[in-house]
Formats: structure tokens, sequence, C-alpha cells
């Protein structure tokens, strides 16, 4: 690179790479004003006319102009003063969004957020702090009336709850055995899923991990293999549970099919993160002394992220476990099925007895895992 | 507690996971023994070879037994995991005789463990019994009413109360000492065995790291507790599959079936993301919101709760005083349970108190954020570095100081860190927990799914992934920035 520096053409070439950055910089900060100002519109017209007639609109005048004047704002914002996206990427990326050049004055384009006038103030000397104050409010004034807050309903309806409360502290023993022996299914199918998830993630991991993954080949792999773990983790294994409910039909089958899905997926981003981050000098001094592939992964890979592989499965085995007692409520086997069905006739005395076995349950696998992990740190 | 009470947590430990195990695999052993029953004689599905009361108590003594006999004549998991040994006074491996006596010294020896411990429980049985007692006349008991206990006119009924409990603290204090002693005698500062274990069967117990042996180590199967892991290995992976119904035969039998359902899933019919849907009187853009806002309520609240909770929780912050160990027990308690109980199931209740809609889902997702957040905020203050705090001490800082400039700035970020991650899993819970609490994301999926209309299904399910994949998308990035 040293040698190259001093060549014209590599200096053409380089400042152009700066240029594109420069200007990928640029959009970015476009596009996040834009976003900010459509956001902070939308919401605060909803608030607004909520509260004013009772009924949200969010776009109450015609939308083209919303859209054209957040377009024009943004870029004003942008190019004259200290805009929210801009402070937002230079939050994000830790640096300043312009780098300082010489020869270049005050308030032209060179100068950074921080360099423009005497000193930086605090937030409320600046407009981009107040646009954030303004949204923070919008926000919470939003999220108040979305999720409907109300807490007279919570007395308003305290007599009718009171008895429920009353009947929890009388658990039902009679139907303790039947609750013990859906427990211990409950138990079972977490551990089925966990440990039958291992292998697969396992070997998925390292297809998702972006220092194995090189190449035409490597590199598409990874992509799907991430974008597929993802999408299956974003989706709740009581939803994977209703899919495979429709498929073999209601039981603990499909409750362990579900944790087992969304296990492979999760063990496959931790399982790769972990390889992602290896010590390279093992590896390196076993390919310098002449070490096959295998050997490379047996002795130079292997005895970094067993821990690590270990201590991630009895993670995600609390996790399942915690997940199998409700993944029955949708008809998923274990002691959840129990509990709905108990909660639908309102027999609060016998919800208590399960609940009870619940809390028992999770909370000393939870506390079993935790101290096995950190003796595996 | 007393001085004398000294836990040997190794050996506890040990035994804890020895006599665990057993039990696992004897449950095994009789699950199998029902299926194969069944299986032979062609009997009714329900069917269970009879386990009378006293087999419970059979099956729990002899599998102590029998971990006590592996560990002391064998090298048992508990052991082998632990990395204890035992050994003689030049630490060289025992042989049987040896190991005998060493057994029968420590079956005798946690025998009187055993005793003493329950010598110890009496004064807690005790105060138990009187508070239940006390419970079970006003009527809020979780027992059912205790027929011993005095129930008449309420000055007689006082007086016997009062009288059972000067006997109870009596008989209680004299128990206690009696333990204390008796546990001081057995364990009095080894951690491996105790002392007069050590004497009778002239050997100690040591790591087995300090084991200097010339035999050479033997091979995983060429040991008890490596042949018994993969024994229990196999039965557990074979009783699980039992247990959780596995069979692949169902799924490739049934796999036409929901073959036309996928096809459905898997193109998605947006038409009500802007437009109302008829019944539910809503679009799914709305529902997505209503379930981001539930989050980011439950969220910011359970943070604003959690934070000033998690310095009581925290051991090094309270624990000064017998009160503080009071406060210190009770938050934590209330932490464990709380995060021990899904907001999905929270909200069945909530559902039911204040009705369906979005706030019995924030509710319950607070609820549940409180005692997560809770806990990992107090371990972040357990682990905080002592030098500032002390420095702050010494120069002569007020407490509010101490707080202020001593523990705060160590534990802010990994709050918000921590936070952030809540978020995440709020978000992702929250687009489910509509499905019982009726709001968000979740009320269409359970709709359109109970309607059978999988296109919407789909629809929603595509919602669900951009709207978690982006949240956390953001906050992985800002979470990257604090950390």
């Amino acid at each position: 690179m040293i040698t190259t520096s001093s060549r014209p053409a590599a200096k053409g070439v380089r400042s152009a790479i700066a240029l594109a950055k420069r200007a990928v910089t640029r959009v970015t900060i476009f596009v996040i004003d834009v976003a900010f100002l459509l956001y902070l519109f939308v919401m605060g017209s909803y608030v607004v006319t909520r509260i004013a007639s009772g009924v949200g609109h969010y776009i109450p005048i015609p939308g083209g102009f919303v859209v054209l004047l957040a377009l024009v704002v943004a870029a004003v914002w942008g190019g004259f003063g200290v805009s929210v996206g801009r402070k937002t990427t230079e939050f994000l990326t830790g640096k300043p969004s312009r780098a300082p050049k010489e020869h270049e004055g005050l308030g032209r384009s060179g100068a950074t957020a921080s360099s423009v006038g005497p000193a930086r103030g605090p937030w409320y000397h600046a407009l981009w702090g107040w646009s954030v104050a303004l949204m923070i409010v919008v926000t919470l004034a939003a999220a108040v009336l979305f999720t409907q807050v109300d807490f007279s309903k919570l007395s308003k309806n305290f007599p009718f709850a009171a008895n429920m409360f009353v009947r929890f502290f009388h658990p039902d023993w009679t139907i303790g055995g039947e609750v013990v022996s859906l427990t211990i299914v409950t138990i079972f199918m977490a551990l089925m899923a966990t440990l039958l998830a291992i292998p697969i993630g396992v070997v998925l991991s390292f297809f998702a991990a972006r220092n194995l993954t090189r190449g035409p080949i490597g590199s598409p792999v990874y992509f799907l293999v991430r974008a597929l773990a993802s999408v299956v983790r974003s989706i709740e294994p009581i939803i994977w549970a209703i899919v495979f409910v429709i498929w073999v039909r209601m039981g603990p089958f499909p409750g362990a099919l579900a944790l087992f899905v969304s296990s492979i997926a999760d063990l496959t981003k931790l399982y790769s993160e972990q390889l992602e981050s290896i010590d390279t000098g093992p590896t390196e001094a076993i390919t310098a002394v002449g070490g096959r592939r295998l050997q490379v992964l047996l002795y130079g890979i292997v005895p970094q992220i067993i821990n690590p592989y270990l201590s991630f499965t009895l993670y995600r085995w609390d996790i399942n476990v915690r997940m199998a007692t409700i993944i029955g409520v949708v008809g998923g086997g274990g002691i959840g099925n129990l509990l709905m069905q108990y909660v639908r006739v309102n027999a609060w005395e016998q919800v208590s007895t399960c609940l009870l076995a619940i809390i028992i349950v999770v909370w000393s696998i939870d506390t079993l895992s935790a101290r096995l992990r950190a003796r595996l740190a | 507690m007393s001085r004398r009470f000294r836990l040997p947590k190794d050996r506890i430990a040990a035994l804890a996971a020895d006599w665990g195990l057993l039990l696992l695999l004897s449950y095994c052993v009789y699950y199998l023994t029902n299926y194969w029953f069944r299986a032979l004689h062609r009997v009714a599905p329900g069917y269970r070879v009879p386990f009378p009361g006293y087999a419970y108590a059979v099956t729990i003594v002899s599998t102590f037994v029998l971990a006590m006999l592996w560990e002391n004549l064998g090298t048992s998991i508990g052991w082998k995991g632990v990395g204890l040994a035992q050994a003689d006074r030049e630490y060289r491996s025992l042989g049987l005789g040896r190991r005998t006596l060493h057994l029968l010294a420590d079956l005798a020896s946690w025998g009187m463990t055993g005793l003493a411990t329950g010598f110890a429980l009496v004064p807690a049985a005790g105060l138990g019994t009187l508070l239940y007692g006390i419970a079970s006349r006003t009527g809020v008991s979780i027992v059912p009413t205790l027929t011993f206990w005095p129930i008449g006119p309420w000055p007689a009924t006082l007086g016997l109360t009062l009288l059972m409990a000067a006997a109870l603290a009596a008989v209680g204090a004299l128990c206690w000492w009696v333990a204390g002693g008796l546990w001081g005698w057995l364990w009095p500062r080894t951690k491996g065995a105790p002392a007069w274990v050590e004497r009778v069967s002239r050997s100690l117990v040591c790591r087995a790291s300090d084991l200097r042996d010339s035999r050479p180590p033997r091979r995983w199967w060429q040991t008890s507790w490596g042949l018994v892991t993969l024994l229990i290995v196999v039965m557990t992976i074979y009783v699980g599959a039992l247990t959780s119904e596995i069979s692949i035969h169902t799924m490739i039998q049934r796999a036409a079936i929901p073959g036309a359902y996928w096809a459905k899933l898997l193109s998605p019919d947006f038409t009500y993301f802007l437009t109302p849907e008829p019944d539910l009187r809503d679009t799914m853009l709305n529902a997505a919101i209503v379930s981001i806002f539930m989050a980011l309520v439950a969220t910011l609240f359970g943070f604003v709760f959690a934070f000033p909770l998690s310095f009581l929780g925290a051991r090094n912050m309270v624990t000064k005083n017998r009160l503080g160990w009071a406060v210190y027990t009770v938050v934590r308690g209330a932490f464990n349970v709380g995060r021990s109980i899904e907001p999905f199931v929270m909200a069945l209740f909530f559902a039911f108190w204040i009705k369906f809609g979005p706030f019995a889902g924030a509710l319950a997702l607070f609820f549940h954020t409180v005692a997560a957040l809770g806990k990992l905020f107090s371990e972040q203050v357990e682990a905080i570095d002592p030098g500032p705090v002390e420095a702050i001490v010494a120069s002569g800082g007020s407490r509010l100081q101490v707080l202020r400039y001593g523990v705060m700035p160590q534990v802010v970020p990994p709050f918000l860190a921590f936070t952030l991650y809540r978020w995440d899993i709020n978000v992702r819970m929250s687009t489910i927990i509509g499905i019982v609490a009726g709001c968000g994301l979740g009320r269409f999926f359970n709709y359109f799914k109970n309607e059978l209309r999988w296109h919407e299904v789909g629809a929603v399910l595509v919602i669900i992934a951009v709207v978690v994949i982006s949240m956390d998308y953001i906050s992985g990035r800002v979470r990257e920035r604090i950390t």
C-alpha cells in the first residue's frame, strides 16, 4: 500500500472511493432525516387528531404534500444545519460524518458538526435536540394512546378478579399426579428439541460464520443461512407450534418440533458468532506445520469453541423449558395444555397448581443451567 | 446462621448430581417397563404397572444408597464432574479395603448430617406451623385447615396459640443447639470429608488433579462413570422420544395434508395491510404499530421500576443487617418468581381481569420485564468494582454521593444494554401475546388461523418477521455503540 500510494492513478482511485463513501454517508443522513420527519408528522398528527376529535388520522392532509415537505425539509436541514440524521450516524459510527479537511474554512461543507461554531453546546441549544425531544414526547403520547393505558380498569374490574385471586391461594392438590407427569413430558420435550438441534446447529454454524465462508460459493451460502436463521428466529416457537399442529396433530410432538426449529436457528446464530470470534493463532500454527484441513478443525478450532458451544446449548435448553411450559397453550402438549384447559373454564384452583409446577420447574432449571454455565465459563 | 454450619459444597453438589441421575435412570426404567409391558400384553394404552406408595420411598432410599456405593467404591459422575477423588495420605489411589471402610464411615456421616439438618429444620417447621395455624384461623391459608389447631372463641384460641408458640420456641431452640453441635463435630474444617471419617479409614478426599498415581489413566469406556453416562444419555433420548411422541412416520404420512396449506402460507395476501378487515375493524399496519408500542410501554416502564428495585436486590448494597437480608430475599424471590411465569401466561390473567385489549398485554409484558430486568440489573450491581465506592467513602462522601458517583457510572451502560436486549425480547413477545390478550398482530393471527384463511396468516407472519428483524437490527446497532 505504501508503494502504491505515491502513484497518481492509485491516488485518483482512493479519492474516488473516499468520495463514494462520503456520498453514501450523505444519502444515509438524508434517508434517516426523511424517515424521522415523516414519523414525526404521522405520529404527531395521529396524537393531535386522536386527542382533539377522538379518532386518530395519520395523514390528515394529502400524502403527496407531506412527502414533498419531508424531502425538502430534510434536504435543507441536512445541507445547512446539524440534522438528526447526522447526529444519528455520528452516534452509530462513533466518528464525525464529514472528515475535516485542510484548506477549508468554517461553514464550508468540509466542517464537522463539532467544529461548526465555537463549541458544541448542550442539546437544548440545537434544533436536533428539540426535535428529538419532540419525537420522544410524541412517541410516549402515541404509545399511551395505542396501548389504551387505563389504570381505572384495574380497580373497576377488581371485584370481578378478586374471586380469582382468592381461589389462587387454594391450589387443588388432587390433580398433582397429572401435573407431575405432564411436567415431565414438558421437560423431555425441551430436552429432545435441544439435543436434536445441536448437530444441525453445529453443522450450519460453519456455513454461517463470515471468516469461514469466502469466495463465490461461500458468500451466497453465508447470506442464505444467516437470512433463513434470522427469519426463523424472529417468529416465536408458539407460532411454529401452530404451524406444526396442523401438520402432525395436537400433542407433545408438534411442540417439540416447534422448539426444535427455533432452537436450530438460534443455536446457528450463537454458534456462528462464536466461530467468528476465534483466535486465528492456533489455526495458522497448525497450517504452518503442514496440518490438513481436518486437523486444523480438530486441533485449532474445536478446543476454542467447545465450552462456549456447551454453554450456549445449556442456555437454549433453559429457554426451551420456559417455552415448552407455554407451548401447550396452542395445542403443543405438556403442562401448558392442561393449564389452558383449566383457564378456559376459569378453574383457578387447578390453574394455581399448574402455575406452581411451572414456577418450580423453570426456576430450578434456570438455576441449574446458570450454575453449569458459570463453571464452563 | 451459626458459624459452625459449614457446607461441604462440592460433596453436596456431587451427591445431588449422582442421586439425581440415578433417579432419572430409575424413572426411565419404570417408563420403559410400562411401555414394553403394554406392547407385549396388548393392554389398554393408559395401563400402568402398579407402583404403590412405598415403592417411591424404596426408590428414593435405594438410589441414595447406590449413589453412596458408587461414589466410594468407584468414580461416580458427580465426583468426576466436580473433580474429587479419594486418596491415602500420600495422595495415591485407595484399594478396595480402605474404600469399603470409607464407605461405611461416609454412610454414617451422611446419615448424621441428615439428622443434624432435620434438627436444624425444626425451628423453621415450628414457625411455619404457627403461621399456618394463625392463617387458617383467618381463612387465607393455602393449605387445608389444620385439624389439631385450637378452633374456638378467640380468647381461648389466642391463649392456646401463645402457649404453643412458647413450646415451639423452646423445642426449636433446643433442636437448633443440638444441630449446631452435631454439624460442628461432623464438618469441622475440612471440605472433602469429616475429620473422623478420614481418621477411621486413613484416607482423605482431595482434588482429582492432586492425585499422584503410577497407573495410567483409563479411557472413558473403561470407567463406570463413562459407561453410566452413555447409558443415561441413550435411555434419556429413548424415553424422551417416546414421551414427546416423536414419530417421523406421522410426519411423512401427513405430509400431503399441510402441502396446500404451506403453499397458501407462502403466498401471503396483504389486502388488509391498509384497508380495515371488516370483522376486526382494523388494519394489519395498525396492529403492528400497537404491538410495537406495547413493547415500548412495557420496556420503558419496566426499566423505570426495575432500576430502583435492582439496588434492593443487590447483595452488596443492602445486606448490611438483618432487615437488609430480608429485603434482599424478598426482592430477589419476587424477581425469580416473576421471571418464571411467561408473559404469555400472565396475559391470560390480565385478559380475565381487565378484559381483552392492548393494555392487558402491555401489563403482562411489564411485570415480566420488571422481574427479568431487575435480576439482570441487580447481578450487575453486585459485580461492580468496589474501588471507586471505597474511594468516595474514604473522602467523606455521603451515601447519595457514593451512589451517584461511585455506583452509577459503572452500572448505567450495562443497564442500557440489558434494556435494549429486553426490548428485542418484548417486541418478539408482543407479537404473540395478542393471541391470548386479543390485541395487535397476535389477534389478527389468531383470527385468521381460526377462520383457516392461510393467505392472510402468511401476511401476518411476514409482518411479524419484518417488525422483529428491523427492531433487532436497530437495537443491535445502538447496543454495539453503547457497550
